[in-house]
């Protein structure tokens, strides 16, 4: 009876029944507005800027070695035709494959596994200043790297310093902890999340703290730790945090679309279809533990996580669709420079890399930001 | 495809929403309390009722995002808490009061996230993805927005690109909560002027609170007015916009006067006893 007095029935708006599709409907043409493709292009060519920049960065180092030899050893040991036969002293071999390439190969790996993670946390969080140490990774690792260190536990643990597995336990309790916190009857405000995050990270933080000056002979070494770097780099890290990378990617990536929605608001998301509880239990726990893998090898490395997707975002919009993939890309190439500098910009010794990415990060971000009309979000 | 034309069929029957005896509560005190409320597919239904009365409660328990302590329900069709959210989505669209919408993306873009109950959850937008993004934005006026970021749009542009998006969804039912209520009076009629067609010619279900009662009155042929979280009026215009009633609901002293034109009832502020 009422339905009279509304329109015509049960009729569907979109398609009425017995209607032709309007004119339009047959045009595949994407309305003006939808960003142009080449996203494909962009990515191809951010991949093989990685490799360029991996073989320029093994090339520095108090022994020159030529870029394209480098190119052609690793294409000598990846047994690719065209390689030719060895012409240069085996010395080089050494210094190539066991000390410059996996440190290279590390950084890159380290900083696709920050950006990439904190393109995702920005995205999750819908926050500019989300980076992935944000809800408790970098507290937690530092602590679980302390307790190692003081503890004296043996400094080889299952092929795998001791330290490395506190700093990544460590981590993964103090997210655990956080999201565990931040829960209420099912669900897991963003907000609550973060003010948790904050809070276990102070309590972290302050246990740290309390260590490193009741052990005040072990500070230098924790401190070194903290700040961050590749000196001890080796292939073996490398294969250690590689695949978490691996899977974090094979997550984050195709989560692209899922992010753009949760742009909306939490609500908004919902109400589109997305289980936002569990979209957001995935991302949390595959960006610790990509990033837990990371810090565990490399100390505490800012910056990456939080500027890499900053510049990204200016360059090529804040569609997720592009920033998560050319995030992983950007940080690789940026930490691989980082590190190349960090360590042969002085004459002796070396700056350590987390004071080098805000170096060199900062002004350029900077830049950036003030050359820009557009919004960050 | 032989799935999606006997899912169109049945979403002509799956418009409507009916609600029996719902409660709703925040940490034990009641927000809504024996809600009863039918709604036939095809009709265009005014939520009235002064602020706290739980009207956006009521939309967001239809549109599934809250769930009830008590009572059942059925909205276009589906069992809400029972049917996924996916599903419901490809039914039921949501315009929020204030929507928040990322600044970088472009209207466009928005209009695509509106493609999502569609896809599979990894699934990129195909071509017949942006042609019903196209028509959507026809059908909410705002194609020529399509380019533009939405950080640089106006009020009234920003509720035109949402609905254009909850219009991708491709819904039987439209629910919009205050979707005026920030608007200038000549945006605040546009966006009614187009709601208006999307039902009539399109035969959209649509559901919208409202903070203006004329607009109410002039808009939607049925109006419900909540009061403490009860039902306390359901009728036409006439019917629902009474002194007594606004004075019951809102505390409101008013004088109810025919339109000139259309003969609906407009409330204006009475002068009685100590009012100034």
């Amino acid at each position: 009876m009422r339905a009279e007095r509304g329109g015509r029935g049960g009729r569907t708006w979109w398609h009425p029944p017995g209607t032709v599709a309007p004119a339009d409907s047959a045009s595949p043409v994407p309305p003006h507005g939808f960003r142009p493709g080449g996203r494909g292009a962009i990515l191809g060519a951010l991949a093989l800027t990685v490799v360029a920049v991996a073989l320029v960065a093994s090339a520095w180092g108090s022994v020159r070695i030529p870029v394209e030899t480098i190119a052609r050893m690793v294409a000598l040991r990846l047994g690719l035709p065209g390689a030719g036969v060895a012409t240069w002293p085996a010395s080089w071999e050494t210094i190539i494959f066991t000390i410059r390439l996996p440190r290279v190969v590390l950084a890159g790996v380290v900083g696709a596994s920050l950006a990439l993670s904190g393109a995702t946390y920005q995205g999750l969080f819908r926050n500019p200043l989300a980076d992935p140490y944000l809800i408790g990774v970098a507290s937690g690792a530092a602590l679980g790297a302390t307790a190692a260190t003081v503890l004296r536990l043996p400094p080889s643990l299952y092929r795998y310093g001791a330290t490395q597995w506190c700093a990544f336990a460590g981590a993964l309790v103090a997210v655990a902890f956080v999201y565990g916190l931040a829960r209420v009857g099912g669900a897991t405000p963003l907000t609550t999340l973060l003010l948790s995050g904050v809070a276990v990270s102070a309590l972290a933080s302050a246990a740290n703290s309390f260590l490193m000056y009741w052990y005040g002979d072990k500070l230098l070494v924790v401190y070194g730790w903290l700040l961050g770097g590749f000196t001890t780099a080796s292939w073996s890290q490398v294969f250690q945090i590689a695949p978490w990378l691996l899977l974090g990617a094979l997550v984050m990536v195709p989560s692209a679309r899922l992010l753009d929605a949760l742009q909306l608001g939490e609500e908004g998301a919902a109400s589109l279809g997305i289980d936002v509880e569990r979209l957001k239990i995935i991302l949390v726990v595959v960006a610790t533990l990509v990033t837990a893998a990371a810090v565990s090898v490399s100390g505490l490395i800012g910056f990456v996580g939080l500027i890499v997707p900053h510049i990204v975002r200016l360059v090529w919009g804040a569609g997720h669709r592009l920033l998560l993939p050319a995030s992983l890309f950007a940080g690789a190439i940026f930490l691989i420079l980082a590190d190349g500098l960090a360590r042969t910009i002085l004459p002796i010794g070396e700056i350590p890399v987390g004071v080098l990415t805000a170096l060199c990060g900062a002004p350029f971000f900077l830049f950036l930001l003030r050359r820009s009309k557009k919004r960050l979000f | 495809m032989a799935a999606r034309e006997s899912e169109r069929g049945g979403r002509e029957a799956a418009a409507g929403i009916v609600l029996r005896d719902l409660r709703f509560a925040w940490g034990g005190r009641a927000v809504l309390e024996g809600i009863s409320l039918a709604v036939a597919p095809g009709e265009f239904v005014g939520l009235l009722g002064p602020n706290g009365s739980g009207k956006s409660t009521l939309l967001r328990l239809i549109a599934g995002t809250l769930s009830p302590a008590a009572g059942a329900m059925c909205v276009a069709g589906l069992t809400p808490g029972r049917a996924t959210r996916r599903e419901l989505a490809r039914r039921v669209a949501v315009v929020a009061q204030t929507p928040i919408l990322p600044d970088g993306f472009t209207v466009a873009e928005l209009v695509l996230l509106g493609r999502t109950p569609h896809l599979r959850p990894f699934q990129g937008e195909g071509e017949g993805d942006y042609v019903v993004a196209r028509r959507a934005l026809t059908a909410a006026e705002c194609l020529d927005l399509a380019g533009r970021p939405l950080g640089e749009l106006s009020g009234g542009e920003r509720q035109r690109a949402s609905l254009a998006r909850a219009l991708a969804q491709e819904p039987t039912l439209l629910l919009l909560d205050e979707p005026t209520a920030h608007l200038d009076p000549g945006i605040a009629q546009g966006i009614m002027a187009t709601l208006l067609r999307l039902n009539r010619e399109e035969g959209l279900t649509i559901l919208a609170s409202f903070h203006d009662i004329n607009l109410a009155a002039a808009i939607a042929p049925r109006l419900v007015l909540l009061h403490g979280g009860r039902i306390i009026a359901d009728g036409p215009p006439a019917a629902v916009i009474t002194p007594p009633l606004l004075r019951h609901a809102y505390g409101y002293d008013a004088r109810v006067l025919p339109h000139p034109q259309t003969g609906l009832p407009v409330a204006l502020p009475g002068y009685g006893q100590g009012v100034p």
